[in-house]
Formats: C-alpha cells, structure tokens, sequence
C-alpha cells in the first residue's frame, strides 16, 4: 500500500510503542536523566529492529536468501534480515572492544541521532564521535562483508 | 586485538583517513614501523572506509513490523461473556487487547468491549492499579471524555480458555483523529478549531478531577459524527490504538464530536508489562500503548507527568492538524524527540502562512520546552481558546485588566498603522505595578508574542538559566526584531556567556531602536550603552535616573550594583543588590549579591547569602560558583573545590567550563602546576564547545604563567604567543587583557611586542578615555620603565593608574618597584595593599600571585630586619604551597631561602 504521507509512518510508530514499552518494562520506576533515556532508547530500538530480524529469518527458514548490504533508507525486508543480524553480532564485539564506540554506533544507527546530539548525550565532544563513529562504520562494513563471504 | 591495541588503530586510522594515497602510504609506513599486522589492520580499515558507501548512513527503518496476518481473535460473534455481554462483532485490535461491539443484555444498550491481554491481567498487582486507574478515570464526567463502565472478567460459555479481563466502555462510531489526519492530510482552522475545543476541554475536565491522561495523541481521540446512533452499524468503530485497520466513514467538522479514550491507561500499564508481553507483540499482536511522538520535554526527562504535560501532547496534535505535519521530524522518532528537547517549533504560520496569528501564538505557548512556560493546564488553554481564537486578538482570560490591555493592543496598533510607526506599548507591566510589588515595565514593541517571550526570556535570565534565555530572547526576535529591550536582554545574556562581541552588537541595535521607547527604557538602553563603553558612572547615574521613578525596578538596581561597585561605592552597590534579591529571590539576584560580596572579600557574607538562597530554594550553578569562591577567600579550599565538583556535575557546558576553570585556579593557587595544567587542558577543549570568545585567551594566559613558574620559558612564549593572537586578533579587545600580553611580553623579554601593546593600549584610552583603559596603560607603562631599570618613573606611572581605577595590578608592580629601590618598607605597603584586593585576584588573575607575595614579603621583613614577621611570611607560603609540585624552582629557592636565614 502505498502510504500519502511518508512522515507519518504507522510502521516507524509501531516500533517506538515498543520502544517506549520496554523501557517501561526495563525501567519501572523511571529513567533518571535525558542521557540515560536516550542511552535505553536506542539500545532497544536495536533490540527489537535484531529480533524482528531474527523472526523473520526463522520464518524464512535459515534465510538463505541472497545478502544485500546495509544501505540508505535500509528496510528490514527478508533479504536483508540477515545483515541485520550479521551487523549485531559485530556490533557486540565492538563493544566488547570500544564501550564507548559501541554506544556512539547504537545512538548514531540506530536512534538516528545527529553526531552533534550524540556527542550531547553522551557528554563528549562532537569531534570525538565524528572520528570514533567513522572508524567504527569501517569496521562494521568490513565485518559484515566477511561474514557474508562463505 | 586488546583495548589498548584499537585504540592505537583508530588513531592511526583518523591520521591517515584524509591524506592522499601517496602520502597515506608513507605515513603508514613511519606510524607502523615494523608491526604489519597493525598496518594491514589499518590498511583494513582504510578500504572499508572507502568502500563503505551508504552504508549505516541512515537510520535502518522497520518496514514489515505491522502485522498483517489475521490471527484468530478471542471472542466469536453472538457469544456472550459473563452472562451480559453479547458479542455483535470484532472492531480491531490495539496495543491493550481486542475491541468488539456488545450488547449489554441488562440494560439493552450497545457497549464497546476492550479486552484486555492476558500477560498484562495475569498480574494481581497489576490488576489492582489497572483498577485503580479505571477509577480515577471514571471521576471524569465529560462528553469529550469516553466514559468506562466496568473492569470484569469472564468467558464465553463452554470455553476452555481461561478467564478474559476485559473493560466495558461507551460506543463511539466514527474515526480517529490518526486515521482523519492520515487520510486528509490537513485540515483547515475553521475544520480543526471545534475539535480542538473539544479536545481542551475534555482534557480540561479531566485536569479538574486530578487526571492526567499521559498518552494524548491522535490515535486516542475519536471522531465521532453527531447522527443518533444505532442507525448504521456497519459504520461503528472503537478507538484502537491508531485504528488504521479499520473502515470509518468521513466525518466532517460541524457535527462532530471529539472524544478522548483511553484516560488513566497508559499509566496503568506502564509497570506492569512482561517481557513475554513483548515477545508476543513482536511475534504476534500489533502495537502496544506509549508514544513517543507525543511524549513531552519532561517526560523523556523522567520527570513526573502533570497537566502541562497533556497541554503539550495537545499542541503537538493541533499543529499536526494544521499544518499537516508534526512539527519535529528526524530520521527516526527517536531522533525527532530530541529536537523536540533542544529547539523550538518552526512557526506554524511559516508552513500555512494564512493561519491566525493568536492561534499559532496559543500552539506554540502550548508546545513550549519547559513546562512552566506552556499553559499549566488545558483549563488555561479553553480559556485562551475562548470564543476569540480565528476571530480576533486571543482574549486573556481571568482579568478584566488584561482584556483591557490587550483590546488597548488592538487600539494602539490600529494607530499605529495609521501614523506609520512601528509600536505597541502593552500595558500588563503597569497592572503588575499597580499591585506594588514591582516595578512597571512598559515594553515597546510590535508583537504582543514577542512581548509574551521577552517576559519568559527573562525568567529564565533569573533562573541563570543563559541558554534557556538566549533560545526564548532569539525566538522572541523573530516576531519583532526591532524590540529594543529584547536586544538589551540579549546583551546581558551574551555577557554571561562571554560573548562580548555578539553583546555589544545587541546593545547598538538597542541603541539604534531606541526612538519611540519609554522614559524608563531610554535610561536603562543608554546606561548599557555606557556600560559597553566602560563608562561605568555615567551609567550608574542613569540606574539611579530609573530608580528615582520606580524605585523597586530591578534592571535598574541590577545595573546600579553592577556600575556602582566598579566605580568604587561596593556599599552602594551592595544595597541595591541586596534590595533586589530580597524583592525577586531569584537565583540571579542572589548570584550578583554574592559576587559583589566576594568581590570585596566579605567572604563570610557571602556564605550566609549562600545560606538565605538555599532557604529560598534558590538553586543555580552559579550560586555554587560563588560558594566556591567564598570558600576559597576563606581558605577552606577543600569546601570550594567541592562546590565546584558540584557546579561541574550540574550538567550545563557552561557550568562544566566553569568549574574546569576555576579547579585550575584552585590549583595554581596551591602551587599544583601539572594537575592544573591537566585541568587546563581539558578545559581548552569544553571552552571550543562553549566557543566563548571572553574565556579562550585565559587558557594561554594561565599556562603561559604556569611555564614562567616551573621555569619553562621556551614554552611559555609559545602560550604567550597564543594568548597574544586571541587578544590582539579579536575585534575589541579589553584593555586587562592588552595590558596582560604586554607584561607577559615584558616577562619573557620581548621588549618590542610590550611596547606595541603600550601603544595600542595608548590608542584605546584616547578614543574611549575610559578609566579602566588608562589603568592598565599606565600599568603596563610602568613595567616597561621598571625594566629599563627607570624606578621613579615606573613609582609615579602605578601610582598615576592606581588612581585611574582601584585595582591591584599597580600595587604588584609597586611592590616590585619598591623592592628594586631597595625601599623595603614601602614594598610591604604596597604589598599589603595588593592582598587586599585577595577577593577579586581570586576570581580575575593568576592566583599563585597571591601566595608568592607572601614570599616576597617574607624576603622584605627578613631585609629590613624584622626576623619573625619575615618568618611567619615564608611559614604562610610553604603551608599554602604544601601540597605544591616539590620542582618548582621558587618553591626551592623559598626552602633553601628559609633554612640559610635560620627562621625556624
């Protein structure tokens, strides 16, 4: 169906019902600052964009379907569930590596958040994200191009 | 790889990510050396880098999340539930549950059935506050309000599920205000005004009983067309969360009526879903309630809820309606709820340029950031809806006064139209004088939302609340950018963020607007005005000119304390200040009045004020910097170092930048050289985020010191030179500061650059022959002689600037003289004179000056013979200097100096 007014997407308010669900449900009592909101917001988002991946690969048995990489305006479709997954599971060894890097990526991604609000919310300057951020996207691209080379 | 070894990668990666092939190749090869795992891992990178393309570019979007298939609902038409309830057909389904049309057996009426999951029912706890909510909800009697009926649980009959809770709740046929808006696009002002009436007042009812809905949104409104119901039932639909699945029949404006679902929900469920709920609605069952497009400010703060908060959700929804489009977008609604924390809404009128002006005025007071500035209830906004909006000026409700004021608007902008000159005088400043409490403050300018923002600007101005005040003051500017008391607050404001280029540029177009204003706004613009030029007395004259008339008016005792204590009358000052802290209670009020203490090293004062503001609640960051600085003059460093933990953990930049800052002067102060500089230099680094102008040269300025005491000249030029580029490379720069590059030129023998800075400095006090100018001429002009070895003529020229303009610069230099001409006793005096000013060297210059005069003062009793005094000296300085870098060579020379004259 196509949609008259693409700024108003019931599927992207879907998603953040859920958002903001978890975070309820992460955090019944209440989030204590911007920064930690922000911080569990786009952690989830993360969450659920992976595991709606997932789902769909399972419903898709074994998503063998052909890999397409991450590119603009990505859409979970089946062919690219896979990435999705691919990409978290770099994500998390970058993580494991850079805690910090790993936060910019989850913020920048996957909240959407510009460099200079990232760096706000994190309390850093806009020139360290900007330098962590690209170095990271080069290491996530890398990753998942290996992962999808057999 | 390790931590340590990434981080090496990714800074090798940064270096080499601009260069050119050629020159990457070589740089690699230097920043690698013989380690090719680390080249081949950057090398790595590199490519990646360059072949990335799109990727992660953009925020991934969820296309497939909604859930198509029809999975089986729970009940089945012609059931019935709990003995009562005949099921008649299946609605939708929404985040709570599913939605069916009932017939009440029992009282044979139509009923809406909204069962509810059972992850979310299972929980008794969770049962009881649903419960509780739906209570609370009933309390609100109104025909925009959906009414509930009963919480029950039952099944049909013969079922093997398990009991269903579900709640039974008022019918309503029709549309929601989502699925309209998505369908329509926009919808016109005479469309959307009855329904937004509608929507206030439900909400304004709800409000009333103690209710706050939490969770307003277009998806939770329903539209429902005035024909009698029961007529077609095929058309009937029940609010669902969005409701898109479901077929509505267009309703149109007039007869429709708008009603609010779903009260008091959204915080029951809010603590009571389970991850499986989750893993159900992932897999399984649509969306869940909880909206992040409508959330506000302060609830993406984790503040507390409260009826502004459903004001702001409302405005959201009209300028949705209005204009068609919410009013912050972002690639993902994470993203667009940011904006909404950091910038104010574009103008609706910008988007439908035909929109009435009182209705945009009322959307965006609605949509404000801070939630005491939005209308504090949807009460408020029905009355400012009242009958006036799309007919005429916006009525303030509540206040004959205020009727007459604005009708008074609607007069003098007839007039001035007709006569051609650009000026409203709203009069809601002299009914506020009226009541005595304050003093009138008649603005002049054209736009009554200009004049509305101007006021808010200036609260957050006395909450110290600099960015808030310069977002309002620049958002005001753009209803009236002629307001000439705008530009003055916007100076003042630019002033404590220390940008003083921007705040003399606001005061010149103050200046320039400044033809038609009030007596009262003549004086206060003029005084800035001579403020700007450093002409502090006339200035202070003017303060007092706009005291004589209004006596409690705080521009003018705010401006009178700051005029009257540089031109040396601090009792005056003091006064005046502590008149407007006792009628304000403001933070700002008490800040200056704390300052002012400081100033004149009444620091004790100044911590009891601390204490009267912490009883008022008065709370700002700069009231923990004034602490800070008052403990320091007390020499309780421990006390001020923790304010300024504390001002640095306020969160504010500015605070952050602060409180860096004044930990290094602590340091110095200390003799703590390398952790200062540490602080320094990360200080540096916040200063370029805060980008103000007025404190960027202080970082050189400070290290420069610093290299000069731990006996690294070569590098101090270095900073001197840095220091001397932001002063000398900036448009106006201050006189201390000129004065300041000249004598650390001076220091650092480099006799040359000192004279030029003599002779701009000689320039500047021609043009503006402003006392604080010629002070730091003279002031320089008598080092310059000093070091040529010129004694009498440097005595004269310090005593010449001390005149000038009382501060403590010429007494360092005279104490220098002094001792140079081996005239010891005068040297103590002089030295003496110069701690007096202890207050304002704390806060204003390098502050190990002051525990090296105890040094210098030690050398000078123990020359003039007096061996106690000269012991007690050197004692002060080595207890201060106790925690100090042992390497400093005067701190060497200091011990060795001690142990050779036998003073123990």
């Amino acid at each position: 169906m196509r949609r008259e007014r693409p700024d108003h997407t019931l599927q992207a308010t879907a998603l953040v019902h859920e958002v903001y669900l978890r975070l309820m449900e992460e955090h019944p009592v209440d989030w204590q600052s911007r920064a930690h909101f922000f911080a569990v917001a786009a952690q989830l988002m993360r969450r659920i964009l992976v595991d709606h991946a997932r789902a769909h690969k399972a419903a898709k048995r074994g998503g063998d379907a052909p890999k397409v990489f991450l590119e603009e305006n990505l859409i979970l479709s089946e062919a690219k569930s896979g990435d999705m997954l691919s990409l978290d599971e770099a994500l998390a060894r970058l993580a494991k590596l850079d805690p910090r890097q790993g936060r910019i990526v989850e913020l920048r991604f996957f909240g959407g958040l510009s460099v200079e609000e990232t760096a706000e919310v994190l309390g850093i300057s806009a020139r360290t994200v900007k330098r962590e951020w690209s170095v990271a996207r080069a290491w996530l691209y890398q990753e998942v191009r290996e992962s999808q080379t057999p | 790889m390790d931590p340590e070894r990434w981080e090496h990668v990714k800074e090798i990666f940064d270096a080499a990510r601009e260069l050119e092939p050629e020159e990457c190749h070589s740089f690699l090869a230097a920043a690698c050396g013989s380690d090719d795992s680390l080249r081949a891992e950057v090398e790595r990178l590199l490519s990646a880098h360059r072949n990335a393309g799109g990727f992660m570019k953009s925020a991934p979007r969820p296309d497939d999340m909604t859930d198509s298939e029809t999975s089986p609902t729970t009940f089945a038409a012609g059931q019935v539930i709990s003995e009562r309830y005949e099921i008649l057909r299946f609605i939708g389904r929404g985040g709570m549950g599913e939605v069916y049309e009932a017939k009440d057996v029992e009282l044979r009426t139509r009923v809406a059935l909204k069962t509810i999951r059972q992850e979310i029912s299972a929980n008794p706890v969770t049962l009881a506050r649903f419960r509780d909510e739906l209570k609370l909800a009933r309390r609100i009697t109104h025909r925009s309000v959906c009414r509930t009926y009963h919480l029950e649980r039952g099944r049909p009959p013969g079922g093997v599920s398990p009991d269903i809770t579900f709640i039974t709740m008022e019918l309503l046929e029709g549309e929601t205000l989502a699925r309209r808006l998505n369908r329509i696009g926009r919808m016109s002002a005479e469309e959307a005004l009855p329904l937004v009436r509608q929507m206030a007042e439900g909400l304004a009812a709800a409000h009333e009983a103690g209710v706050v809905h939490r969770d307003f949104k277009p998806g939770n409104v329903m539209l429902v067309s005035e024909t009698p119901a029961g007529v077609d039932s095929q058309r009937s639909t029940q609010s669902v969360d969005e409701a898109e699945a479901l077929q509505g029949k267009p309703v149109t404006g007039a007869a429709v009526r708008a009603v609010i679902t779903d009260f008091g929900l959204a915080r029951a469920v809010r603590r009571r879903v389970t991850r499986e709920s989750i893993q159900e609605s992932l897999t399984g069952n649509g969306r869940i309630v909880g909206t992040l497009p409508y959330m506000a400010p302060e609830q993406l703060e984790g503040c507390t809820a409260t009826p502004a908060t459903d004001v702001y959700a409302l405005g959201l929804v009209i300028y949705e309606m209005v204009t068609g489009r919410q009013p912050f977008s972002g690639p993902t609604p994470l993203a667009a709820a940011y904006k909404r924390l950091k910038e104010p809404p574009p103008p609706p009128r910008s988007m439908v340029p035909g929109l009435d002006p009182n209705l945009e005025s009322i959307i965006l007071r609605c949509l404000e950031t801070k939630s005491d500035a939005r209308f504090p209830s949807a009460t408020k906004l029905v009355e400012a809806l009242g009958g006036g909006v799309g007919e005429g000026p916006v009525r303030r409700p509540g206040s004959k006064l205020a009727v007459a004021s604005w009708s008074l608007v609607a007069v003098v902008a007839l007039f001035a139209i007709l006569s051609r000159i650009p000026i409203v005088r709203t009069m809601a400043g002299k009914i506020v004088h009226s009541k005595g409490a304050l003093p009138a403050t008649d603005l002049t300018t054209s736009s009554p939302e200009a004049r509305r923002r101007y006021l808010l600007a200036q609260n957050f101005y006395a909450k110290q609340d600099w960015n808030g005040a310069l977002n309002m003051a620049q958002s005001a500017l753009r209803f009236d950018p002629d307001f000439p008391m705008l530009h003055l607050l916007l100076a003042k404001t630019y002033q404590q963020l220390g940008h003083s280029d921007s705040a003399d540029e606001h005061v010149r177009h103050a200046v320039q607007y400044s033809g038609h204003v009030t007596e009262r706004e003549r004086y206060l613009i003029e005084a800035m005005d001579y403020r700007s030029q450093a002409l502090d007395e006339r200035a202070a004259e003017r303060y007092r000119l706009v005291l004589s008339l209004y006596p409690n008016d705080l521009d003018a005792l705010r401006g009178l304390a700051a005029t009257d204590y540089w031109v040396d009358k601090s009792d005056e000052a003091v006064g005046a200040q502590r008149r407007a802290a006792g009628l304000t209670h403001s933070p700002l009020d008490y800040k200056m009045l704390m300052d002012l203490l400081d100033r004149t090293n009444r620091f004790a004062d100044a911590l009891a004020v601390a204490a009267e503001a912490r009883s008022s609640n008065a709370d700002s960051p700069d009231l923990h910097f004034a602490a800070g600085l008052a403990y320091w003059g007390e020499d309780d460093l421990g006390a001020a170092r923790q304010q300024f933990e504390i001002l640095r953990r306020g969160g504010t930049t500015y605070g952050q930048n602060l409180a860096e800052l004044y930990t290094a002067h602590l340091l110095i102060y200390q003799g703590r050289i390398r952790e200062a500089d540490a602080e320094l230099r990360t200080g540096l680094v916040l200063n370029r985020q805060q980008k103000s102008e007025d404190w960027a040269p202080l970082y050189p300025f400070l290290l420069a010191h610093d290299l000069v005491l731990q006996g690294q000249l070569a590098a101090a030029k270095e900073e001197a030179a840095k220091f001397d580029l932001l002063v000398t490379g900036g448009d106006s720069p201050d006189p201390v500061d000129l004065q300041r590059v000249g004598s650390l030129a001076l220091a650092l023998g480099d006799l040359k650059r000192a004279r030029e800075l003599l002779a701009i400095l000689d320039k500047q006090r021609a043009q503006e022959s402003a006392a604080f100018a010629q002070l730091h001429f003279f002031n320089l002009q008598g080092n310059l002689e000093l070091n040529e070895g010129r004694i009498e003529a440097a005595i004269e020229d310090e005593k010449r600037a001390s005149v000038f303009y009382p501060s403590f610069e010429p007494y360092l230099s005279l104490g220098r003289a002094y001792t140079a001409e081996r005239d010891w006793k005068s040297a103590i005096g002089a030295y003496e004179r110069y701690l007096q000013f202890r207050g304002e060297i704390l806060r204003d210059d390098y502050a190990a000056d002051l525990v090296l005069t105890q040094l210098y003062l030690g050398r000078l009793y123990a020359e003039s013979g007096q061996p106690s005094q000269a012991a007690s000296h050197y004692d002060e300085f080595l207890h201060l200097w106790a925690a100090a870098d042992p390497d400093l060579p005067v701190l060497r020379e200091a011990q060795a100096e001690k142990r050779r004259l036998h003073l123990n």
